[in-house]
């Protein structure tokens, strides 16, 4: 298996924190598909910058406090 | 595992299944003519088929049964960025393997100079191709990026 790729994530813990939102609302909200969104919650798959940025939108929250840097 | 990756094993599975059984015609009738069976429409045919059928079939049942499970019918089959990019590294390495088959079976010519078994060949080469493309699609959904 692939190394993981060095970008972390907050994902499920800020859908949890969200009114324990689902990942298919998320998924429609962001419009990819659910398991796009269990991907990027499992550290499988790097969203793109403009997947980032509608996430980080859904939670009202900053880019940098929904995805972050693992690597060197 | 995801509508796209069942669809896709679904199809690579069909392809072998299928492409066994036409080299297991070509070899009874090669034995039969004690030389290499010369392409037929009937082999050639049945193939292609048989892959359809199953193929179209498992894309069709999966659809159904993956609609009635879902919370939202609508989204099923959808393809989205990680899908593309999955699709297109999928692609690109099928078709490096479809392109070394192809040049094999042309060496092989080379070699022979039978007509027949460069047609067989380069089904053969096609065929691996498309298992592939299907297996890499399995591969790349299920590693990570």
């Amino acid at each position: 298996m692939a190394k993981r790729p060095p970008i972390t994530n907050r994902v499920k813990e800020l859908r949890e924190a969200n009114d324990q939102m689902s990942q298919s609302a998320l998924a429609k909200e962001i419009g990819v598909t659910r398991q796009t969104v269990i991907a990027i919650e499992q550290g499988k798959y790097s969203p793109s910058l403009e997947s980032a940025f509608r996430i980080a939108r859904v939670f009202d929250v900053g880019l940098e406090d929904v995805f972050g840097w693992d690597g060197d | 595992m995801s509508f796209w990756e069942k669809g896709y094993l679904a199809t690579g599975l069909a392809v072998l299944i299928a492409g066994a059984g036409y080299f297991y015609f070509v070899w009874q009738q090669s034995a039969g003519l004690e030389q290499i069976a010369p392409p037929n429409w009937g082999t050639f045919g049945a193939y292609l088929i048989v892959v359809t059928i199953i193929s179209a079939g498992s894309f069709i049942t999966l659809g159904s049964l993956e609609a009635r499970a879902a919370d939202d019918p609508d989204t099923v089959g959808d393809f989205d960025e990680r899908d593309r990019f999955v699709n297109m590294k999928s692609l690109a390495a099928a078709s490096y393997i479809t392109s070394i088959g192809g040049y094999l079976a042309l060496v092989w010519f080379l070699f022979h100079h039978n007509g027949d078994l460069l047609f067989h060949s380069l089904v053969g080469a096609l065929m691996i191709g498309e298992a592939a493309m299907c297996f890499l699609h399995v591969f790349n959904y299920n590693r990570a990026y």
